[in-house]
C-alpha cells in the first residue's frame, strides 16, 4: 500500500508524524491521562479509543469546516462546546447501548472532554488545514492513541488477569500480578512503552527551562 | 465594536446549534436510559431477596414477588415471605458504595445482599463484593450486631470470615450493614 497514491503527499506526511514521529502520546505525551486509566483491559482500550476517534472526526469536520469563521479570541471556548457536546453524544449513546461498558468505563468517558490530545490537535491542526486533510490528521491520531492503549492494555490484562478480552491465555496456576491492574501497573507499563518507543523513533525528550 | 458583536453572535449561534443537537440526543436516549437504570435496581433487589429471575424477564418477576411502599422517603420493598429489602448508601474504603440489602421478616437476618456500585481495589477488596462471598451473609443475625472476623474464625450466627488482603472492605461493609440494619429497624419499627 502506498500511502502517497492513496492521500496525497501532504496527507502521507501527516499520517506518518501522527503515528510515529509525532504521536501524541509517546513524542507530545497528550492524552496519558486516559491512557493511564483506561488500559486495564483490552475491551476498555477500545471502547476508549472508539470514543476518542468519534470525538476526534467531529472536532476535525466542525473546527476544520468553519475555521475561517471562527474569531480567533474565542477559539479555545468553540473547540470546547464542540468536545464536550460530542463526548455527552457518545456517553448518553453508550448508557443508552452497551450499559455494560458504559459502567465499566464509569467517569472515563466524560472525561474524553479533558483529553488534552483532542484539544491539541484542534488548535495544532484543524483550526489551519481543509476539512479532508484535518479528516485524516484525526484518523491518524485517532489510530495512533488506539494502537498505544492496546499494546498497553493487552500487556496489562494478560499479566493482571491471565486474559485476553476475557478469554484466559495463561496456564492454570498462573498468579496475577495485581499491581499492573492497580494505576500504579499502568505508569510502569506506559514508563517502558514510551522509552522504547522513544529510542526507536529517535525522539528527543523536552529540555525543560 | 463589530468585531465583538459578530464574536458573540458566532459563539450563539453555535451555542443554540449544539444544545439543540444536545436535547435531541437526550430526548432519543433517555427512555433506554431510564428503563436499563430501573431495570439494573429491580435485578439487585431480586438479587438481595434471593428471588430467582430469569435475564430478560427482570420487570415481570419484580412486578409478581416484589411490592415496593415509602417510608419516610425512603423506599422499601417486600417479598412475599415477609422479608423486606432497602437500597443503602456507604463509604467503602475508597469510595462511595451503593447497594441493596434484605432483611428477614423479624428484622433480624440478613436475608441477602447485592451491590450497585464500588470502588475498591480491583482483586482485592473488589473480591468481598461479589456475590460469591456475599452469599455466606445469608441468615446471619444483625442484633446485637453483625461481625466479620479473621478467616477461619467464624462461628457464632452473627460472624462472617473476612477474606485476607480485603480488611480495610471488610471493615467498612461490616459498618454498612450494621448502620443499615439499624436504621431500617427505627424505620419500619415505628
Amino acid at each position: 500500500m502506498n500511502l502517497k497514491t492513496l492521500f496525497g503527499k501532504k496527507g502521507a506526511k501527516t499520517i506518518k508524524n501522527a503515528i510515529w514521529r509525532e504521536h501524541p502520546i509517546t513524542s507530545a505525551t497528550l492524552g496519558v491521562c486516559s491512557a493511564l486509566a483506561i488500559s486495564n483491559k483490552v475491551e476498555n482500550a477500545l471502547a476508549m479509543s472508539a470514543g476518542v476517534i468519534f470525538v476526534l472526526l467531529l472536532t476535525a469536520v466542525i473546527i476544520s469546516t468553519l475555521r475561517m469563521l471562527i474569531p480567533s479570541r474565542v477559539r479555545i471556548i468553540i473547540y470546547m462546546i464542540t468536545i464536550a457536546a460530542g463526548v455527552t453524544i457518545v456517553d448518553l449513546a453508550l448508557l443508552a447501548f452497551f450499559p455494560t461498558i458504559s459502567e465499566a468505563m464509569g467517569p472515563y468517558v466524560p472525561l474524553i472532554i479533558t483529553n488534552c490530545m483532542i484539544m491539541g490537535r484542534a488548535e495544532a491542526f484543524f483550526i489551519q488545514n481543509p476539512p479532508k486533510l484535518s479528516l485524516i490528521d484525526a484518523l491518524a491520531n485517532g489510530f495512533a492513541y488506539m494502537y498505544t492503549l492496546m499494546a498497553i492494555a493487552i500487556v496489562r490484562e494478560v499479566f493482571a488477569f491471565g486474559t485476553i478480552l476475557g478469554i484466559r491465555v495463561t496456564p492454570a496456576n498462573w498468579v496475577d500480578w495485581v499491581v499492573l491492574a492497580a494505576p500504579a501497573g499502568a505508569f510502569f507499563v506506559l514508563g517502558i512503552f514510551l522509552w522504547i518507543v522513544r529510542t526507536w523513533a529517535g525522539v528527543e525528550p523536552p529540555t525543560s527551562s | 465594536m463589530i468585531d465583538k458583536i459578530k464574536m458573540i453572535g458566532f459563539v450563539l449561534v453555535f451555542g443554540i446549534f449544539w444544545s439543540t443537537a444536545l436535547v435531541a440526543v437526550d430526548t432519543w436516549t433517555s427512555p433506554r436510559i431510564e428503563k436499563y437504570l430501573l431495570e439494573k435496581k429491580q435485578k439487585k433487589v431480586l438479587e438481595a431477596l434471593v428471588i430467582p429471575y430469569e435475564k430478560d424477564a427482570v420487570e415481570d418477576v419484580f412486578t409478581t414477588n416484589v411490592t415496593s411502599e415509602e417510608i419516610d422517603g425512603k423506599t422499601i420493598y417486600k417479598a412475599e415471605d415477609g422479608s423486606i429489602a432497602f437500597e443503602f448508601n456507604g463509604a467503602g474504603s475508597q469510595g462511595a458504595m451503593r447497594g441493596v440489602m434484605a432483611l428477614s421478616s423479624n428484622l433480624e437476618e440478613i436475608k441477602g445482599l447485592a451491590i450497585i456500585q464500588q470502588s475498591e481495589t480491583p482483586g482485592l477488596g473488589s473480591r468481598v463484593l461479589e456475590s460469591a462471598y456475599l452469599a455466606n451473609f445469608q441468615d446471619k443475625k444483625v442484633v446485637p450486631r453483625l461481625e466479620i472476623v479473621a478467616a477461619g474464625t467464624a462461628s457464632a450466627d452473627n460472624e462472617v470470615d473476612a477474606i485476607t488482603g480485603a480488611t480495610l472492605t471488610c471493615v467498612a461493609l461490616e459498618k454498612i450493614i450494621n448502620e443499615n440494619a439499624k436504621e431500617a429497624k427505627a424505620l419500619i419499627g415505628q
